[in-house]
Order: C-alpha cells, then sequence, then structure tokens
C-alpha cells in the first residue's frame, strides 16, 4: 500500500509504532530517525511518518505461518480451512476470486458420474463433498436433474438395447453414491414420459435415464471461502501479485512490498506452474482448454446430456437465469492470461446439442467463455481420458502445490492440503470446514414474498438476493434504510439492487466493476450490461471501471457475433458510444 | 386488391419517414410500411449528423464523405441535402444546426458532439453556457439518483462549481423504481409542483434527467435542460410520435406488417394472415440495421427484405474467426461489422427502382459520430428525392 498515508481510521498503525518492541527497531531505522526529527521541528508525526513509512516497509515485514498464492476455489478453500485451525493465513490473488478456471466451469457440485468407470475414488469423494458442501452454503446450490436421452445408434435394436441395459448398469452403481449428496437415485423414462418433461427433445428416442445433480455459483463460492477465512483472521489481498519468491519464504507482493511466511502453497490453478518456477521448483501439469456457450434463456427444464461429433459428453443445461452448454476438453499450449475462443469450438458445442436438442439453434448466444483446467500430467491419454484426481505435493523447503481436482471436492482438498501444512508447521487444530457454515448458509434463507413486501424490492429482486446472500439478505438490504435510492435496480436483468454493489464493495473485497460482475451477476444477463454498466459506473464513480467491464463482456461476446447478438451489440455500443460519449471521455468543448 | 403507390417505402423511422415526406413533397402517392419502433425510438435526443475533431458541420460532412464507404459520398450537394435535413427536423422539435456542433451532456457525464437535439437538449449546449456558471444536476429518485453524481462529476470537468441537487419530488420509499419513461410521465402531471422545488433551490442552470413526454417549458427562474437519454429513451419517443404526427399530416398512407417480397417479385405486406400485394413505382428501402432487423448475418451478411447481399468492410459473411477487421479488441474500438449495410450506387441507388436510406446502409456507424438520427434524415430525404423522380414514368403513364 504505498499511497497509503496515515489518516484517522488507521491511527492503529500509530499505536503499534508506539510499541515498545518496534521502538528499538524505529531508533535503528534512519528514515523514521529522520521522521523523529521532523516531529521535533514541528511537523507532526504522524505526516513524517506517513512519509518515511514506504521506505521503512523492510523494518515491518508481516510473517504469516502461511501464505496461499490463488484465489480460486482450491486457494480460498485452502485459507478458509487453514484460518479456522488457527494458521495465521495470508491468501493473495493477482486478479480476483474465481477469476480463473474457478470461475470458468460449468459451475457444478456434481458427483462425476463419467469418472465412475476409470476414476472411481474421484467419483466417491465428490459425492461425499458435495454433501458437506450442501450443508455449509445450503442457499448456494440448485438442484439440476439431468436427462441422458438414448438416441438409436443404427446398429440395429439389439444393440441399442444393450447400450441402455449397460447404461442402466452403470447408473445403478451411481446410484450407490447418491445418498451422500441426498441424489434421487435414477428412474429410467420411456420416449414419452421423457417428451413430456422436455417437450425440446428430438423425437425418436429410445427413452431416456434421470440422474440428479447441483449447481453451484462458484464466483460466490470462492468469495464467501474468502470472507470466512477472513472472519478468521486470515489477511485476503485480491489484485495482489506474487513478484518474487525468495526461500525463507519472503515474499515480494506488486514488485514493491514484502511480507514472510513459513509454508507458501502455490493454488495457482493453470498458473502453478509459473508460480512453481518464482520458487525454483518445477510442476507439470496437463493443462486443456474448455469452451462454454451462455443461451439467453433457460432452454430447457433439465440438463440434457448430448453425445458431440467424436463421442465425447456435451451437455446442455439450466444455470441461474440462462442455459450454459459445455464443454469442449483440448490440451492447450498458449498462455492462460490470453483465452480466446473461435467459431469452430461454438460450432462443435451447438452441433453437439442440436442431434439431441434441436431447438438450441433458435436461442440467442450471448456469449462464449474458456477456461484451463490444471489437470494432473500424464503422457498419452486423450485429454477426455486424464484423471481428474488431484494432488498435494510437498516439494520440500516449506513450498507446497496443489492441481488436480474437481470444484465439486474442492473442500476435501482444502482439507488434505491443510492437514499437510499443519503437520510441517505443527500446528493447527482439527479440520471444521464441513461443519461450519460459510456466511449466509447457517440459517435457511429469507422468503422471497416477505424480503419483497419488507422492502420494496420486486420479487425477482428478492429472490435473486436471497440466493446470493441467503440469511445475509436482511442485511444486504438493510443498507438501503437510510438510502432509500439504493432499492432500485442496478441491473434488471439479474435483479441486482445497488445495496448488493455496495455490500460487495464493502464486505466482499470488491474493488471495481468487473468484481461486482463476479460477486452479482451484474452484466452477466441478457443484455450483457447495456442497462446496467453505466449505473453502476456511477456508484463507484469512475468511467474507466465501466471501460473495464464494457472490454470483458466485450470479450465473450466478440466470438459469438452473430443474428440477434449483433442487435444487442449494436444496441450495447449505441448507449455508451453513441449515447454516453464515453469516447469523447476527458474532451472538452473549448479546445 | 393491390395497394397502389408512387412510392413505396419500407420502414417507419427517421430515415423511411424523411424518405416518406421527401418524396410527398415532390408530387407523388406514398405508402408506408412499418414494422413496430426501431432504432430512431430508442434515439437519445441527439440528431448527429457528421463530427469529426471540432471541425465545423458542413466540412466535417465532407470529411467523412471522402472516408471509405460512407455514404455521404454518393450524396450530389451535400452542403445543400445538410440544410435540408436540418430543415426537417426543425420541425419536429429539433434545435440548434448552427455552424458548429452543440456539446451535450451525456447520462455518462461525458460531452456528446451532435448537430442539432431537441429543443430543451440543445439549450444545454455546454459551449453557450458561461464557464462561471453553476449548474445543478438534479437527483430525483433511485437508480437516476446516483447517474446524477456520474453526470454532476462529468459537468465539474467543464464548470467547477456544478453540483448533485437532490430534490423532494419523490419522497415514497419504492418510487426508487422509477423508470426515466416513468418519470416523465410524472412529470407531466406535476408539472408546477416540480417547477416550485426548483424555483427554491439555487442554481445558475437545471440539468433533468427528462422533462416529460409534453414539450411545455419548466418556469423555475433558472434555465432548465434535459439530458441525453440512453434507452429506453423518452426523447426517442417523442420523435417517433412526431415522424408519425408528420406522415399523417402530409398525408402518407401508412401500414402497420412485415414487407417481403411475393412469389411473382413483386412485393407484398403481411399483417397476421393477411397479405397484401403491393404495386409501386418506386421502392425505398429503410429497415435499419441490426435492431431495426434490416441487415442480418447467420451464414452470411444479408438484407432481408430483398435478400440482398450485405457488406461489412469488405466482406460479404462474418468469418468463423472473429477478427480484427470487423471487431477490435477493446469495445471502444473500430468495429466495421457494427456498420454493417447494403452497398448503394450514386444516389443511393440499390437498383433501377429501389433505393435505401438510413442504417441499412452500410458504412457508417452511428456510435463513432459517423452520422446518427441526422444522417437517417440526410439520406432519407436524398433517397425519398430519388424514388419520387424515378416513379414519375409510371404516374405520367397512368395518366
Amino acid at each position: 500500500m504505498p499511497e497509503e498515508t496515515l489518516t484517522e481510521s488507521n491511527s492503529g498503525d500509530v499505536a503499534i509504532l508506539r510499541d515498545r518492541g518496534r521502538r528499538k527497531e524505529r531508533e535503528s531505522c534512519e528514515h523514521c530517525a529522520h521522521a523523529r526529527e521532523c516531529r521535533d521541528g514541528g511537523i507532526s508525526f504522524k505526516t513524517a511518518f506517513a512519509a518515511a513509512r514506504q521506505v521503512c516497509e523492510h523494518r515491518t515485514v508481516k510473517q504469516f505461518d502461511l501464505l496461499v498464492i490463488g484465489g480460486g476455489v482450491n486457494g480460498t478453500g485452502i485459507a478458509r480451512d487453514a484460518a479456522m485451525r488457527g494458521i495465521h493465513t495470508c491468501l493473495v490473488e493477482k486478479k480476483d476470486f474465481a477469476a480463473g478456471s474457478s470461475g470458468a466451469n460449468s459451475g457444478m457440485i456434481h458427483g462425476g458420474a463419467r469418472y465412475l468407470l476409470f476414476d472411481a475414488n474421484v467419483t466417491k469423494l465428490s459425492c461425499l463433498d458435495s454433501g458437506y458442501i450442501q450443508r455449509i452454503a445450503p442457499h448456494l446450490l440448485f438442484r439440476i436433474p439431468f436427462l441422458v436421452p438414448f438416441l438409436p445408434r443404427g446398429k440395429g435394436e439389439l444393440f441399442d438395447r444393450a447400450y441402455i441395459y449397460g447404461a442402466e448398469c452403470y447408473f445403478e452403481e451411481y446410484d450407490r453414491y447418491q445418498p451422500l449428496k441426498n441424489g434421487k437415485p435414477h428412474t429410467r423414462l420411456s420416449d414419452e414420459e421423457l417428451h413430456q418433461i422436455e417437450p425440446g427433445i428430438a423425437q425418436g428416442t429410445l427413452g431416456a435415464v434421470t440422474m440428479d445433480e447441483y449447481g453451484i455459483d462458484p464466483f460466490r463460492l470462492c468469495t464467501l471461502n474468502a470472507r470466512s477465512a477472513a472472519a478468521y483472521g486470515a489477511e485476503i489481498r485480491n489484485h495482489t501479485a506474487v513478484t518474487r519468491l525468495e526461500e525463507g519464504w519472503t515474499v515480494e507482493l506488486n514488485g514493491n512490498e514484502k511480507v514472510g511466511a513459513r509454508i507458501v502453497f502455490n493454488a495457482g490453478g493453470p498458473w502453478a506452474p509459473k508460480i512453481a518456477a518464482l520458487a525454483g521448483v518445477e510442476l507439470k501439469i496437463r493443462p486443456s482448454k474448455g469452451v462454454h456457450v451462455t443461451l439467453d434463456r433457460r432452454l430447457s427444464n433439465y440438463g440434457v446430456i448430448c453425445r458431440a461429433i467424436d463421442g465425447r459428453d456435451v451437455f446442455v443445461m439450466p444455470h441461474e437465469d440462462s442455459s450454459i452448454i459445455g464443454t469442449t476438453d483440448d490440451d492447450f499450449y498458449g498462455d492462460p492470461d490470453e483465452l480466446s475462443v473461435s467459431q469452430d469450438e461454438i460450432e462443435y458445442l451447438l452441433q453437439a446439442v442440436e442431434r439431441t436438442f434441436p431447438v438450441v439453434r433458435g436461442a440467442r448466444i450471448l456469449r462464449a467463455w474458456a477456461g484451463v483446467r490444471p489437470t494432473l500430467f500424464e503422457y498419452g491419454p486423450l485429454e477426455d481420458r486424464l484423471s481428474r484426481d488431484h494432488r498435494v505435493t510437498d516439494h520440500g523447503r516449506g513450498f507446497f502445490s496443489i492441481v488436480g481436482g474437481k470444484l465439486a471436492s474442492f473442500r476435501a482438498m482444502a482439507e488434505e492440503a491443510v492437514d499437510a501444512v499443519a503437520k510441517a508447521l505443527n500446528k493447527g487444530d482439527r479440520c471444521r470446514t464441513h461443519q461450519e457454515p460459510l456466511p449466509g448458509g447457517a440459517t435457511p434463507p429469507p422468503a422471497a414474498e416477505e424480503l419483497s413486501r419488507a422492502h420494496d424490492v420486486t420479487a425477482f429482486a428478492a429472490a435473486r438476493i436471497s440466493y446470493r446472500h441467503g440469511a445475509e439478505a436482511e442485511e444486504v438490504l438493510a443498507l438501503a434504510n437510510e438510502n432509500p435510492e439504493l432499492l432500485a435496480l442496478a441491473c434488471p436483468c439479474e435483479g441486482v439492487t445497488f445495496a448488493e454493489l455496495k455490500f460487495s464493495l464493502e464486505r466482499e473485497f470488491a474493488g471495481g466493476l468487473t468484481d461486482l460482475r463476479r460477486r452479482c451477476r451484474l452484466a452477466m444477463g441478457v443484455c450483457q450490461g447495456a442497462r446496467c454498466i453505466g449505473p453502476a459506473a456511477a456508484l463507484v464513480g469512475s468511467l474507466a471501471e465501466a471501460e473495464a467491464l464494457l472490454d470483458e463482456r466485450w470479450k465473450g461476446h466478440r466470438p459469438v457475433l452473430s443474428g440477434d447478438g449483433l442487435a444487442q451489440a449494436e444496441l450495447l455500443q449505441a448507449t455508451y458510444f453513441g449515447t454516453g460519449a464515453l469516447h469523447h471521455e476527458g474532451e472538452t468543448p473549448w479546445r | 386488391v393491390a395497394l397502389s403507390a408512387d412510392v413505396l417505402v419500407i420502414g417507419g423511422g427517421m430515415a423511411g419517414a424523411a424518405a416518406a415526406l421527401s418524396a410527398r413533397q415532390a408530387g407523388a402517392s406514398v405508402l408506408l410500411v412499418a414494422r413496430g419502433p426501431g432504432a430512431t425510438a430508442l434515439s437519445s435526443g441527439a440528431a448527429d449528423i457528421a463530427a469529426v475533431e471540432d471541425l465545423p458541420l458542413r466540412e466535417a460532412a465532407r470529411v467523412l464523405a471522402r472516408r471509405s464507404g460512407h455514404p455521404y459520398a454518393l450524396i450530389d450537394d451535400l452542403d445543400a441535402m445538410v440544410a435540408e435535413a436540418l430543415r426537417l427536423l426543425k420541425t419536429l422539435g429539433y434545435a440548434g444546426g448552427g455552424e458548429r456542433n452543440l456539446w451535450l451532456l451525456s447520462p455518462l457525464g461525458c460531452a456528446k458532439p451532435a448537430a442539432l437535439a431537441q429543443s430543451a437538449i440543445a439549450a444545454g449546449d455546454l459551449r453557450a453556457l458561461p464557464r462561471d456558471a453553476r449548474p445543478a444536476v438534479v437527483a430525483l429518485a433511485g437508480s437516476q439518483a446516483i447517474e446524477a453524481r456520474l453526470q454532476a462529476a462529468g459537468l465539474r470537468r467543464f464548470f467547477e462549481k456544478a453540483f448533485v441537487l437532490p430534490l423532494d419530488f419523490y419522497t415514497q420509499r419504492s418510487d426508487a423504481l422509477r423508470t426515466l419513461p416513468e418519470m416523465a410521465r410524472d412529470i407531466d402531471e406535476r408539472r408546477d409542483e416540480l417547477a416550485a422545488l426548483l424555483r427554491r433551490a439555487g442554481a445558475s442552470h437545471f440539468f433533468l434527467p427528462t422533462l416529460g413526454f409534453s414539450p411545455q417549458p419548466i418556469e423555475a427562474g433558472a434555465p432548465v435542460f434535459e439530458m441525453l437519454s440512453a434507452p429506453p429513451s423518452v426523447p426517442g419517443l417523442r420523435l417517433q410520435r412526431a415522424l408519425d404526427k408528420a406522415l399523417q399530416a402530409a398525408g402518407v398512407e401508412v401500414r402497420t406488417g412485415i414487407a417481403e417480397r411475393s412469389a411473382q417479385g413483386g412485393v407484398q405486406i403481411v399483417r397476421g394472415v393477411a397479405c397484401e400485394p403491393v404495386e409501386a413505382g418506386a421502392i425505398v428501402l429503410a429497415t435499419g440495421r441490426f435492431i431495426g432487423g434490416g441487415i442480418r448475418s447467420d451464414s452470411r451478411l444479408r438484407e432481408t427484405v430483398f435478400d440482398l447481399p450485405a457488406f461489412a468492410g469488405e466482406r460479404q459473411a462474418m468469418p468463423a474467426l472473429a477478427t480484427e477487421e470487423l471487431f477490435a479488441q477493446r469495445a471502444r474500438g473500430r468495429h466495421a461489422g457494427l456498420a454493417a449495410g447494403v452497398r448503394v450506387s450514386e444516389g443511393l441507388r440499390l437498383s433501377d427502382r429501389i433505393f435505401a436510406a438510413g442504417a441499412v446502409v452500410g458504412g457508417y456507424d452511428q456510435s463513432r459520430d459517423e452520422g446518427g438520427i441526422g444522417a437517417a434524415a440526410l439520406l432519407g430525404i436524398a433517397a425519398g428525392r430519388s424514388a419520387a423522380q424515378a416513379a414519375k414514368p409510371r404516374a405520367r403513364a397512368s395518366a
């Protein structure tokens, strides 16, 4: 915090400086001596010290037991677990929570039925942990029953019957894990029953099998983990990059600040090899890119599993107010900071879904997005056959890494990671992350109707707030008690009130509009920001923030521009440039 | 029974209405078919023709005419047509049109250059206000009250003493949910009350998000201006109403329906199950771009009524990989893909009897000062005139 000056609000720092132990240090520091001279010369100590503080940083390096690098679901999960066990923890993330792979997946807390054949332990762990996640964040999970329709394979009736029989056996095996996550056992549907509940599915199926899974808002999951960690005393630093790692460990942050840690935990996901290299350690993963497409509406009532042209499973599923199609799985050799999506990848997904669910072509594509899976390294297998298992590695000298794994089992992975840390530190209680609820998860969320009546917000907004914030929904809306304008909707598509934005700015480490997008689904709805980016920029008072979010949305919209999407793009451009004149910002008409 | 007119105009926005009015003025009988409100009804209240740095309006238009693909290049006497467009817009409630562009306060607090604007907006030309002005951005309720902060902050770059003025016009908690069109309706009903509240506040000028649908002035003891509006926009609705009225007064026959090519190669108007063929001497296509639905890109770019090829830059289809050529990496970049449209020849001609006007014509981007409502009016007038001329042989034959 180089620009920070000493004000009344952090005069606590001055109190610390008066502390005896520090005084000694100060006396031996020429800058502090200079500060003292200034004070004697009549300049206030506060002012003088503020000037000298920056240079004195090396004297006041903060010490932690554990420094976690990476604000994804692993990093925030580890930070929470460690903080709860009394380990003095600092979490650093170069961008924002869930800004990488944790926010670019399907958003599912699923059991991984797909892995049953070759990775049964992954399935079991995922199911078990899904049950725990339901317990600690009940408001954040939503049930998505899946349909697995069978299309004739063109190899004769006998083959089809054998295939369906095989599939049923498979799901019977999966049923054994369902109770772990409160899932219902599979059922078999006839073609007629299938079309009764999901009329959009192609005609002439051989029926379907159902399967119970859960969805989650992965951005909120990571944010809540970070908030919980902070509540247990961890220091949370998003938008803070690690620029150097020196053994011992002194960690340079943003190139201008240092902290010390006994253990450094690398939870960088696809960036993990880069972080390991900073520590002089070689870490190999087999990164693989996954592309998703978001549609403008809930196209189906259920998740539908479809087969891609290469035989892979691709699904379309309702997620919050939209539908998601995913995903591709291709080896990735580029820079995870520079992901892009091509129309080929989008066409692959649409083609896959179209055969089973033809109406998909009628929907407007809102955007495409990509993430990189930090899969365990293995040479040989096709991407789809790679193990989804995870690995915690002790590289020695107090440097640990975690790679691989699934969103659905993040908590168990964090537990395993912190067990290793606790052992190395010889410190820490037992893991409690499976028992203690995340913020907002302690009691059932308030009913939307009541919330709507009590706070004069629309029922839709009330329902969305109560989903996103659970038991904290009241607290969020209470921010508008003094300022009723905060009850207004910043984003009508996703029911985001200004109160919710303010709550995230004040309590959830949100630094700007792109952070608010992750926490509150700002600009994630059907208009992709045409309505909300201006009003939200007004709340934070920054047009630069407006432009950052416009650019972020444009990045996902650009590869899918066709059909009605172009009208949306034209309207958005007309709003912010044609009418808003954002490209004339800073120009004055007199020169 | 076939409908018949000298000139058929397809599209009821600014370009279509301007074409219909000018063809009517040239003595042609005109039938206008409109599917419904399009981009014109969402417009901001400004009418931009051309803005290049701070060049005088006519010079800026000439600069655009030299840019590759801009339809101004195809206009015979550009200066005269600019004058015609200004004249038409002034009859529709727009003011300004001096030598230089107006600089108007945008909803983001930036200054937008435009040739004209609806009169209460044009009056707030930032350049016309004294530098020591103490203007207030009035905060009424909800989201608008929050946006007022951004607008006042923008205004402070021009006038140091600009400030946000909260007003007790709305007092209920639930008023926070009011949208701008709703506020406009409330102001129409409570105009005197608003004026009284403003008179009590001290400011040299008042900027309001809307002054209501009715254009009556507000007596506040100091000048009251309206700001430009993002969609859903009250000025846009006002313009659409003014156009509908002008068309009626000029004796243009207006139909609601979808124009499409008939099996015989002519044009028919479809509404529900009803289908009426149209006999016309000439046609003006003014169907807009993507918002209006005049241009569509599926596997290739096409015009939607006659299925004519459309172009984005030099391309006839959006390629499989988003290219820098059509869509810049950043939102604020230039996007040739969003300036897609049909290609016309001299006089905005598509074929012997078909002309095009407004955003359906490619080559200019409304969001980058290359002409908005003002350009639509200008191109509409030119196309309407050409169409009336092309239809003349038919008129003579029938006489």
